[in-house]
Formats: structure tokens, sequence, C-alpha cells
């Protein structure tokens, strides 16, 4: 079995040269298009130049704007998007490369005859060589005057969509991807196409590649030292100072030679072997080496098992500059020297000095030039060649350049031909060709039986009027001389897509089917064979017969093969596709100076990283409304009866809590689910107004754990456990939880039952999840009166209220830019012994690091639920599996341990009270002494509290709330210096979700607030997430919200501070002020201080402004768009919709729209509707986001809402 | 083994039920008699846009469903199961011979009055999202007050919910991937807590009904198991304030052997069932 490969397809767009047989004619006749840039490209990207300069921080030193000469294609813009399934927008957007690429990987499909129904039975490759070069690049154009192009030009410039795209649209299932490297790239494609093909990875391989140069400025900043310095390439000429630039795309298919014989494709040349290297470390990167060049000649000639002697024509890489000519002669030299010491036997040549140096385009471009070579039997002449390099001895060489064109008649029987290829990083290849094998067997051409069936189609009208004058013209040539009616009316049929405008006839010979199409082509149709075509003009007398000519132009499939007329034949060369083509290019903005400044940024403001939170006085309620129809839940153990009286007016109901397991009767309930539920039905049924949750109102601190757990369990698990239900039942109204001096009014303020102040963490949640059940707490002192009492819990204010002496106060988050107090002392002792809870993880860990660091001799006693791994094993796992978490943790605590510390680790759950005391009783029998505790144990908060499990709430809360409690009494004899308790964000700015986190954190809070009888100084610090390390980076929760999050070395700053100078609270948070994220402030139960709302509001105008200046350039941009809309019969059209189809054809770019027409299903996608949804709600002062465009999809059904939200936000604004 | 399913609010379009009314004059009549409107007209003609709002939908839906399942000769021991789809759960009733089809129509009339006096609220169906990260999107900055209301099929969700909470839940959903998010014509949060006003009101409608033993089992698309026919009242109640769980209906009937499903009036459920794992 033959390992050959048949080139069986080729395509060729290139200056001057728009399919294989203009270039074989310009290479063929030694021309070389080299020209000045064209000057309408020049317009395209003037403005461009102009604008990178500009912003350049360097300016450049010479500003003239010259541009190279070189190989230019006149046009880049033009394309036939609808052709490849594209919007007009999505074509403009889309990388010229990526147009190039797909049209000639389609045309050569075409070629090779693989199009049509055939192609679906193969498994078809996609190789693309292609390389980035920066700054020349269309999505640098595109994106750096308007960042917002990015999503929209991400398909349509992303590297692998090059070759991604094009079996996407064609529906290609072989593999498909890009190979980068650099000048070789192409060829190093084609290698790879073959091994698959070999490998049996596909049945048919595209290999293709192109290049544009978006602007060639003369430049001496720009040059990288290759540059031709007239823009010619004069390969091994005396004159060649480099290599003039050249842009076009080709592209070739390939099959293994026995499959393409066996179906009867037609084969230009074979691929006989090929090899790729590298230069390895050769004296530099960018530099030519010779010696990988011979041993990749001598690799290549082995992989083909040819004879190198035989090997008469070689299209070398050849790109004219000083040093690289020499070497390839040198490397050819000594190849072939190896096997021969005939001199001048082999001719060589490059396409590069008719078309330029394509760089990464290059080796496709070189493959077809041989392939043309060997199929015409012809050597060309090299241009641009007058006098031979004196550098280079052609005498003592293998190789000579013929300069006319030459017959070629192979002395060893059969034409061989190589093609080279190097890239600038060292990847060499080469390939070698041979002539196709003489078809024999070629069948005499057969007798044809009656007339055949043509047939033609595209997916334009244009298309279809073009691709008939293209074969009427064909048929007027040479070449289709030789072609029989059989081979060329098979072709048309089998080997094309059956697109939507269609051609069919039966002609009995090729001069009759040539008289017809020029007829068609002419406007002539009196005197026309039976012409079948849905093209109105051609059709002939209306035929309602149902011959297969007449079902082909209705749009379906026909099997040609069960009709008459439709003889197989061989797959000959025809013309190929004509596209349909229009101008897809997005304009530079011609105002871009003014677009540049987007007026003064976001002011620059020394924000502090540290907040408090204080009660502050607020106004009393002045009267009492009345209309209440309160429940309130009671624990006769308290007063709370005495407390609440009788409101001024309006019912209040009873419900009194019984214990857990009693009997439940009329007018009682238990602190359970169950019994919850039946009183949460009776509040819906009930028509409640406020729900008093007055079951809070201990007046003395719990004495022991089973106090504290009762306690926690009857006030706020049933507060969760209500609230829950109370969702659940969708019920609606006013919940208040009544406190008694749970809460500290100030540092050292006398606090009564701290535990009950849990509550307001969770009622600061329970609104933020359902809104329709606004949360108080109102906490009371010794002081208060029904009345007072009254008025002030039914207020609408939700949050937390202290009533203290009769007034009221409230919670006020604002800046602490000082955390110190005045004095300063160490809190470290040498010899002391310190108990860090939350141990192993990451702020456990940092926390213990950060005091071995101040104070080495110290003993520190890690708790936590995992442990740390055993002793013996840190070595082992810090070498096999440094980044797994017990390896972190051996690495840190064996970094404590090297610097003097002492390190004991005890696996104990902290929310377990037993293990816990446990813990501490250990710790005190062991070392006599505790110094310092943090408990920087916890669980996050993690769902909805109507979804919420009781057994998992009460996981969260636990090891806040028991632990600390116990961590405290504990300790009450031995009086540590210090308690430091992590607390949360989530005491007063806490997301949905973190309800039962939010009330176990406040409880730290107030045990810093109220302080302890003895000495110990307790510490609570409310921190937003770490940046670096501990739970929101283990849960992988957003950073930076409306908070910075936290760099560990700042935290450890803020409790180094905080400790030294005896501080008990802080609120650890740097705000966001992003005009974007204010309005989420705004959103929480908590009042903001005067300089954190200044800043706020400062913040917004200034968003304000950056987005009015936005927004005038975003209008002025769609009321520029023209389109005209279409699909209703009386032609009106409202403002509304006018404005949203401008905004609609400036993403998708069609000149018309039907206003029914659904945006997705004419080409919009997701990336899209973003900016069309930003755009429409900024022309139309309207919100409105990519989500609302996924609900409205047509320019009607949007225009409605938009009338309908501006309708509402009229109602809304105040006149 | 065979079931019918009954598809409910949503099924509704003009022209539903052409031929359906002649062939059942009588029946008709009763109709007309007791919603106050000629139900032909409302179905074929619908002069005033009414077709889409829940007050006439609902009883409109109910009854084409019943006339459709009568032409197909209406007897239950062609089907081995019922079942519906919310308001279709109605009709699997009617056809398992647990409720008169006209004592039927009077309550899904009550219903709907109940149903469409909520007024405040939103549903929104999502397309694409896994039930799971359908309930992590619930914790959504700005997501309050929302409830996963329909559980149609593997691919499509519907929640529903406050207005604003609903209405960012679609930004974050269509954010997290969802293919599509189309809100849906009703009036309001059906299927969620938020609904149970109009569940107590309906409650007075149902103590007045009369409810059967039946003769086919039917498979409730609130609970996903088989209706005790003891329990009815409670079960049409419920399901005015809780999810659908169609879902759970069509995998309890596959475990129950039925392999084909025989829809009425369109072919919505035939879509979500092969959508189900």
């Amino acid at each position: 079995m033959t390992r050959d490969i048949a080139i069986i397809g080729m395509s060729v767009e290139l200056p001057e040269a728009k399919n294989t047989d203009e270039f074989w004619d310009l290479v063929v006749t030694g021309r070389s298009v080299s020209k000045p840039f064209p000057e309408s490209r020049k317009k395209d990207i003037i403005d461009y130049v102009r604008y990178v300069r500009s912003v350049a921080v360097k300016p450049p030193t010479d500003t003239s704007v010259e541009f190279h000469d070189g190989y230019f294609l006149d046009d880049i813009a033009d394309f036939d998007y609808e052709f490849f399934g594209m919007t007009p927008r999505q074509g403009a957007m889309a990388d010229p490369v990526q147009r190039m690429l797909m049209k000639n990987a389609y045309l050569s499909l075409e070629d090779a005859g693989y199009t049509g129904p055939r192609i679906q039975d193969q498994n078809t490759a996609v190789f693309v060589g292609y390389s980035v070069n920066p700054g020349q690049t269309y999505v640098d154009f595109l994106t750096r005057a308007d960042p917002s192009l990015t999503p929209l030009s991400l398909t349509g410039n992303m590297g692998t969509m090059l070759a991604n795209r094009i079996s996407y649209h064609l529906d290609l299932h072989g593999p498909s991807m890009v190979i980068n490297s650099a000048c070789s790239a192409t060829l190093v494609a084609l290698h790879q196409a073959k091994n698959a093909l070999l490998a049996g990875d596909c049945d048919l391989a595209v290999v293709a590649g192109a290049r544009i140069i978006m602007a060639p400025l003369k430049s001496a900043d720009r040059n990288i030292g290759i540059e031709s310095s007239d823009g010619l390439t004069r390969p091994f000429d005396e004159r060649a100072d480099g290599t003039g630039f050249g842009e076009g795309s080709g592209a070739i298919v390939l099959t293994r030679l026995d499959r393409a014989r066996e179906r009867g494709d037609q084969i230009y040349a074979t691929i006989k072997g090929s090899a790729v290297n590298h230069d390895g470390h050769s004296e530099m990167i960018t530099s030519p080496d010779q010696a990988a060049q011979t041993r990749l000649l001598t690799d290549a000639w082995a992989d083909a098992g040819i004879d190198p002697r035989t090997v008469e024509y070689v299209e070398v890489h050849g790109t004219a500059t000083r040093i690289g000519d020499p070497i390839e002669f040198e490397g050819l030299r000594q190849a072939f020297g190896r096997h021969t010491d005939d001199k001048e036997f082999c001719a060589v040549g490059t396409a590069k000095a008719n078309v330029g140096h394509l760089f990464e385009g290059s080796g496709v471009i070189g493959v077809i030039k041989a392939a043309l070579t060997v199929k015409n039997k012809t050597v060309p002449p090299m241009a641009n060649f007058e006098k031979p390099n004196p550098k280079i001895d052609f005498a003592d060489g293998p190789i000579h350049v013929p300069t006319t064109a030459e017959p070629w008649n192979p002395a060893g029987g059969e034409r061989h031909c190589g093609v080279s290829a190097f890239g600038i990083g060292g990847t060499n290849c080469h390939v070698v060709l041979g002539e196709a094998p003489q078809q024999a067997e070629a069948r005499a051409p057969q007798a044809v039986d009656g007339p055949q069936i043509f047939t033609l189609s595209a997916h334009s009208e244009r298309s279809l009027r073009l691709l008939v004058e293209a074969y009427a013209r064909f048929f007027g040539t040479e070449a289709a001389e030789r072609l029989s009616l059989r081979d060329v009316c098979h072709t048309a049929r089998v080997s094309r897509s059956a697109h939507r405008h269609r051609l069919a006839l039966a002609v009995a010979g090729i001069g009759e089917l040539r008289d017809a199409l020029t007829a068609l082509s002419q406007g002539r149709h009196d005197d026309l064979p039976a012409v079948h075509s849905n093209l109105d003009d051609w059709s002939g007398p209306a035929q309602p017969d149902e011959s297969p000519l007449a079902r082909y132009v209705r749009g379906e499939d026909v099997d040609w093969s069960e009709h008459e007329g439709t003889a197989s034949g061989r797959i000959v060369k025809l013309p190929l596709y004509a596209f349909d083509e229009s101008r897809c290019w997005s304009p530079f903005p011609d105002n871009w100076a003014e677009r540049t400044s987007l007026g003064p940024g976001p002011s620059e403001q020394n924000n502090p990283v540290t907040h408090d939170i204080v009660f502050l006085e607020e106004p009393l309620a002045a009267d009492w409304p009345g209309g209440v129809r309160a429940l309130a839940l009671v624990d006769p153990a308290t007063d709370a009866e005495a407390l609440l009286g009788t409101p001024p007016s309006g019912e209040l109901h009873v419900l009194r809590l019984v214990a857990d397991g009693a009997d439940v009767g009329a007018g009682t309930f238990s602190a359970t689910d169950e019994s919850l539920q039946e009183v949460c039905d009776h509040i819906l049924k009930g028509g409640y107004t406020h729900i008093v949750h007055a079951l809070a109102l201990e007046d003395t601190e719990a004495p022991d754990i089973q106090t504290l757990d009762h306690r926690v369990t009857k006030n706020l698990y049933s507060l969760f456990l209500l609230s829950k239900s109370l969702m659940n039942a969708g019920v609606r109204g006013r919940i208040v939880a009544l406190t008694r001096k749970a809460c500290a009014l100030a540092d050292g303020a006398f606090v009564a039952a701290p535990e009950n102040s849990a509550l307001a963490g969770l009622a600061k949640v329970i609104g933020r999840e359902f809104p329709y059940l606004k949360t108080r707490v109102q906490d009371v002192d010794e002081h208060v009166t029904p009345g007072l009492l009254w008025r002030e819990m039914t207020r609408p204010e939700p949050g937390l209220h202290l009533l203290r002496d009769g007034k009221s106060y409230h919670e006020v988050f604002e800046e602490l830019p000082e955390l110190g107090t005045g004095e300063e002392e160490d809190y470290l002792k040498a010899g002391g012994t310190y108990l860090v809870t939350g141990g192993t993880g990451g702020i456990g860990l940092a926390v213990s690091e950060m005091f071995a660091t101040l104070q080495p001799d110290i003993d520190l006693v890690l708790v936590s639920r995992s442990g740390a791994p055993d002793r013996a094993d840190w070595e082992q796992l810090i070498a096999n599996h440094p980044d797994g978490k017990p390896a972190r943790v051996a690495r840190t605590l064996t970094e404590i341990e090297g610097m003097g510390a002492r390190v004991h680790v005890h696996a104990a759950d902290a929310g377990d009270p037993d293990a816990l005391r446990g813990v501490v009783e250990d710790v005190q029998r062991t070392f006599g002494r505790i110094d310092g505790i943090v408990h920087a144990a916890g669980i996050p908060g993690r769902n909805l509290i109507s979804l919420r499990d009781p057994q998992d709430f009460a996981d969260v809360v636990r090891p806040k709330i028991h632990g600390a409690f116990v961590l405290g009494s504990a300790t009450a004899d031995v009086s540590p210096d210090f308690i430091l308790h992590f607390s949360s964000v989530a005491v007063v700015f806490p997301s949905s979700g973190q309800g039962d986190y939010a009330a176990g954190n406040y409880y730290l809070d107030t045990l810093a607030r109220m302080g302890r009888n003895d000495d110990c100084h307790v510490v609570a610090v409310d921190w937003v997430a770490w940046r670096e390390v501990g739970m929101a980076v283990d849960y992988g929760s957003k950073l930076d919200t409306t908070f910075k999050a936290v760099y560990t070395n700042t935290g450890m700053g803020i409790i180094d501070k905080m400790l030294r100078s005896r501080r008990r609270r802080a609120f650890a948070g740097e705000v966001n002020y992003d005009g974007n994220l204010v309005h989420i402030f705004k959103s929480f139960d908590m009042v903001l201080g005067d300089t954190v709302n200044t800043k706020m509001k400062q913040a917004e105008s200034e968003l304000r402004d950056r987005l009015r200046i936005a927004s005038e350039q975003k209008r002025k941009q769609i009321d520029a768009v023209t389109v005209e809309l279409t699909g209703r019969p009386d032609g009106v059209y409202r403002d509304a919709e006018i404005t949203v189809a401008r905004c609609f054809a400036d993403a998708l770019g069609y000149p018309t729209l039907d206003v029914d027409a659904d945006f997705f299903s004419i080409g919009g996608d997701s990336l899209m509707a973003t900016s069309v949804a930003s755009n429409i709600a900024t022309c139309l002062r309207i919100e409105f986001d990519a989500a609302d465009l996924l609900m409205e999809r047509t320019v009607s059904a949007v225009a409605d809402t938009v009338e309908l939200m501006q309708q509402e936000s009229a109602e809304e604004s105040p006149v | 083994m065979r079931a019918r399913i009954f598809p409910g609010q949503g099924a509704q379009r003009r022209g539903m039920g052409e031929d359906s009314f002649e062939e059942f004059p009588e029946l008709t009549a009763q109709a007309d008699e007791l919603l106050g409107y000629s139900v032909a007209e409302l179905c074929l003609e619908d002069p005033e846009g009414k077709l889409r709002q829940t007050r006439y939908a609902q009883p409109a839906i109910y009854f084409v469903n019943a006339l459709l399942h009568l032409r197909d000769g209406g007897e239950p021991a062609g089907f081995d199961y019922f079942a519906g789809h919310s308001l279709g759960e109605y009709n699997a009733l009617v056809a398992a011979g647990m409720l008169e089809l006209i004592d039927g129509l009077e309550l899904v009339r009550r219903r709907a009055e109940a149903m469409a006096g909520i007024t405040d609220g939103a549903m929104l169906a999502v397309i694409g999202l896994t039930r799971e990260q359908v309930e992590s999107l619930l914790l959504a900055e700005g997501v309050a007050a929302v409830y996963l209301a329909n559980w149609n099929s593997d691919r499509q969700i519907v929640v529903a919910g406050d207005r604003a909470g609903v209405r960012a839940f679609g930004k974050a959903a269509a954010k997290s991937g969802a293919t599509k998010v189309t809100p849906l014509h009703v009036s309001g949060p059906f299927h969620t807590p938020l609904m149970n006003p109009a569940r107590l009101r309906f409650d007075d409608a149902l103590a007045e009904c009369v409810f059967k033993p039946g003769d086919v089992p039917v498979v409730s698309s609130t609970t996903g198991e088989i209706v005790d026919p003891t329990h009815v009242r409670d079960l049409l109640s419920t399901q005015i304030s809780t999810p659908v769980q169609w879902v759970r209906t069509v995998r309890t009937l596959r475990e129950l052997g039925v392999t084909g499903f025989s829809e009425v009036n369109g072919t919505t459920l035939t879509k979500l069932d092969s959508e189900i794992r």
C-alpha cells in the first residue's frame, strides 16, 4: 500500500492571482507584483495609526506616516458573510485572515469535488498554519479605540477559530487545529495533515494559511531587520537585502493517494514524504542553522524513499536576507553532496519573488506553486533574479537559478521536487512532492446515452448569475474542450453543495451547455432548451412536472442515481464558487480623538481599611400610628407580658411558651419546628400586622453551658424556625424581636444577656432574604414603658434599635482611620501559652506564624476539627504533595517551629463544648497557664433560611456561640491576657444565606464590647473576605465586592495593632467605593455614617458623570446607524422601535430589519446581547440588560417593554 | 401501560377545541351557563384577548381538555393511569371518575378567581440549568422571595415570587449560562407560598365539593405520588401554593410501568417527558 498522499484540490488568493490558473500564469511568466500600499486601504487605517501614536507613552521619534511597498491585496474588506452563516456585523468583526481562510478552504474543497453530498461521508480535518503578529492584528484595530467590542470580536479573532470555524461551518468532524511555528507554520500543518491521514485520523484534510498586513508602516522604530528596502524579494540575487511582505491565502485538500484513485479524484501532485526538525541551541534563536537544514533535507528524502538525485526542483525558503540565502544554499549543497557529486542539476525558485513573503502563510503557497510546477511539467523562472549573490558559489553546488520557464524533462523518469520553509524560532520543514500517477486506466470517453443533467446552485441570486457567467466563459476555453459532458455533469451534480438558488437543465453536449449558459448570462432565453430555475427570469414556461430537475430547483434533495441523464463519471476541474461579496469592515471611529477621553476617572482617595459600628441616638417616634394587630410569643418564665402591657390601641394576642414535650394547648406553643409551624398557620389565617418574638428577655448572663444552650434553642432557633415557616407560608408582615440589654451601647457598657444579641444578626438576614418580612430587633432596658415600647417597636425601620434611659439608638457604620488608642504594649509573653481555635486553617496558621515571629519563645496550641498531619509525615508530605492542604499545614508548622516556637495540635470541634472544654483543661494541666486565646474557628453559612436544615443552622452557630462561651468560662480563673474573636462582615452587611453565621458572630462582637470583669482584653474584628487564605478562598466566593478583600499582611497588622493598643472592636475591610456597587450598601438595614455617605455620594456622582459622557457618545453612535424597518403593512413604526432597530443593526449590521424578527435567530448571540442591551438602555434611558433581551427578542417586543418601563419611571419620578 | 396526561395553564391558544363544542352541545351549554359567557367563543375567537388572563384561561383549558378526552372515547378503561400538570390534575380526577366534569368546572372557575386575585408577582421559566444551579441562584444578590415553582423537566425549571426578586433571578440565571430565560404570561407567583391567601379563599370552594373514590389511579403533580381519594381536598388546596412536581410525576408513572404517554390539547407535556430521565 502506498504511503503517498494526493493533493486533490487547491485554491489561492494573491495579489493579481485570484485562482490557481492566474497564479501559475504569474509564476511561469516570472512577474513580481510588488506595489505601493493601496490608497483605499491607507484610508481605512490612517486614523488607527494616528491613534496608536497619540496614546504611546513614548511618542515615536519619526512622526511621518509612510508605508512600505509590498505584495498587497487591493482589498481585504470584501466578504460574503451570508454564505458563511454570519451577520453583516459578525462579518465585519471577523479577522480578514479568518475570512480569507474560510473562503479558500471552501474553494479548495470545491475544487477537490468535496462540498456536496460527497463530503458527508468523509472524516475531514482542518490544519491551519498561523502566527500572531502583535500590533498588526485586526482585533487590535477593533478594540484599541473601543474595548467594548472585545466580546463581539471574540469568535472572529481568536487564533483557534481560524481552523475551528471552517470545521464548524462545513460540519467537519476530523481534527481541527492551528499550528504556530512562524514562517514554517503552513508547511508544518501539511506535515501534520499527512501524518493524520496516514494514521487514519481523517480521510480528507484541508491545509490552509493566510496573512495580511494591517499597517505596513515604514518606521525605524518598528523594523525587525529583514525588510527589503524597496519591497521586492530578490532571492539569491546580488541586490538581495531583505524580504518583501506578501499578503494572501492558500488552501489545499489532501487525501491518501490510493483513496483518491479509488474515488476518481483529480490529482495535482503527490506528497511523497516530509520532515520537521528544529535548529536546537543554535547560534541565535532567530538565526537559521545550516546543519539542521541539511539534516532536514536528508530526513525528508529518506521519508519519501526517493533518490535525491531525482529532485530537479526545489521551492526554497529564499527570504532574500543577507544571511539566510547563503545558509540555505550551503544546507542544500551539503545535503545533496551526501548523495551525488553532480552540479547545478536542481533548479530552485520561490513564490516569494512573485508574491512576497507570506510568513506563516508562505509554506502552502510554495506547495501550490510546486504542485503546479509538477502538473504543468514546466520549471518556472525565479522572478527578480539578475545577478547571482556573490557570496554563493553556484558552480560548486547542486542548484541553479532558472531565469526563463523551461519544460521539465526528468532525467530519472519521474518528476520529484521539494518545498522548504524555516520558522524564525528554528522550526524547519521540508516536503517532497512527486507527480500524479499516469492515469493509464483513464477510460476512453464513453459514449453517453442521451442528454445529461447539469446543475448549478448558489447561496445568493447574484452568486448564481456570476457562476453562470464563469461557466459560460470556461466552456469557451481550451481546457474545457478536453472534458467530456458526462464528467462535467457528474462533477456539477455530485461534488457541489446544493444551495438555495438553483438551475438545472438537460443538455446533449458541452456546446449546447455553453450556448445555454451564455444565453442566460446575456439575458436571452427565448431559444433556450428547457431550463429549470428558481430565479424568476430564468424559469421557462411554468412546468408543473415532477421531473428530477423540477424537484431539484424546488429545493428538494434529489438522488440523481435514480434518474436518467445522470451517468456517473470522474471529478474534473470546473469553475469554483463565485462569492457575493460586500464590504465588511468596522471603521475606526473618526471621532477617536474625542473618544479617547471619558473625563476624569474615579478620584484617588485614601480610604481606611478599618471601620466601626457605633450606636448613635435617633429621634423617638412622634406618635402612635394605630392599626396594630399583634401576636406576641412570650416566655412565661420572663416578665414579657408585663413588659408588653397592652398596645395603646389595636389588638394584642399572646401565645405562651410551654416546655418541649409538654402538651401544646390553645394559647400556647413550644419552641419546636412542629409547634412553630402551627403558629405560622395561625398567623397566616389571623391577619396580624406584627409578630412579636418576646422570648429573649432574660436579664442575667447564662451561668453555664446548659443554660446558654437552652436560651439559644428557645430564643435564637425559635426565631429561625418561625421566620423559616413564615417565609415558606408566604406570610407578609413585620417581625419584632425583643431583647433586654443583650447589646452594649458602647465599649464597656453593661450587658445582661449577651447570647440574646445573636438575634440581631439573624434578624438582619430575614428581611434580606424575604423582603415581605421586615424584621426589627428592639433591645430594651429597665426604663422602658409599654407605651414607649409599642411606639418604638412598631416603627417601620428594620435593624437593631436600643432603648436606653428612654432614648433610642441605632447602629451606624463609620470610618475608623486610627486603630491605636494612645498606649501600646507587647501582648505576647516569653514562655507563654497561646491557644488558637481554627488553628490549622489559613488564617489560624497566619496568626500563629505572626505570634511566633514576634515572640518565638511560646507554646502554640492549635485546635481544629481536622487536626494536623502526623509530625513524622511532614517532610514527606511537603516533598510529595507540595500543593495539598496537609502539606501547607506541615510547611507552616515546620516554619513556626523553625523560629523556635513549640507547636501542639489538638483535634477537637469548637462547636462541641465538652471537647473544647477538655482541650482547655488539658492545656491548663500541661502548661499551667493560658496567656492568650485566638478564636478563629468557624463554618460559613450557606443557605437561605427558608431552605435551611435546623441541624445545619446549629452547626454554624455552635462554634461561634458555644465555642466562645466555653473559651470564656473555662478560662475565668486563669485570666488570659487576651481573647481575640474572629467575627465577620456578616454582622453588619450580611448576604442572603448568612443568617446563622451573622447570628453567631454578633455574639462575639457583644462579648468584646462588654468586656470581662478581670483584666482580660476581649477583642472582636469583623472581617471581610481575605484575599489569600481563609473561608472565602476555600469556598471560592467572590473576593472584591462591596469591600476589597484583605491581604494577609494587612490583616495581621490590624490584629497586632488592636492587641497592642487594647482596642476592643473594629470592622476590618476597605469599602470599595465603586459607583457600580454603592447601591448595594443602601439595601442593608444599616445606617451609613457621614464620612462614608459623603464618599459614596461622590463615587455615585463621578460614575454618573462618566456614564453621561459615555452615553452621549454611545447615543451619537447609534443615532448614526441607518436601518430600514420592515414587516408592517402600513409602514408605520414607533420611535422606540426605530431606536431599538438601530441598536440591533449596530450589532448585526443589517441594512433592513423586520420588526418581528427574533434577535437570536437572525444571528445575534449572547455576547452581542450584552452590548446591544446596554445600548438600548443608554439610548432609551431605561434599565435594560442582556437578560431582558433574552426575554423580549424582537424589535417590536423590546419596544413594548421599553415603553412600559418609560411609563413606570415617569410615574415614579416626582412631578 | 398507558397514561393519559393533561396540560395546565399555558396550553391555551386561540382555536383550541375546534369542532369539540358542537360535538358536546349539552355540556357546552352547561359550561356557558356556569361561566356566564360562551366558552366556545372564548376559545375559538377570543375577541377581547382574554384567553391570556388567568381568570379565563383556566376554565377554558380545563373544559377543552375534558372535551378532547371525551372525544377520544372518554372511557377510563383505555388508560391505566391519569395525571395532569397543575390545572390538568382536575382533568385527571374527572377522567378517573373522582370528580364530575361540571363540578370540576365550578372548582376551576373559583380556583382561577382566587389565583387571579394575587397580582404582585412573576414567574420565569429557566432552560438549561440544573435544579442545584437554580437553587444556588436563589442566594444571588437581589434575589429575595423567589421560589422554585415548577420542576418541569431536567432542563426546564420555573421559578416564581416577588417581581423584583424574579427579575434579579432572571439576570443571574442568564449570567450563569441559562440557555433561555422566559417570563410566563401569568398574573401571579403561582405555586409559591405567596399564593397562600388564594389557597385559603379556594378552600371554601373545595369544602362544598364532592369527591368519589374513582376507578383508575391518578398520579398527582403536587406530590408525585398516587392520589389518595380521601385526601383530594388537601391535595388541591396544597397544589396552589406548592411547586408542581412534574418530573416526579413522570418518574413515578414510569416506575409503575407506564411506557406510553398520551396527551390531549397540544404537546407541551410530551415535549417535557422527553427531557426527563
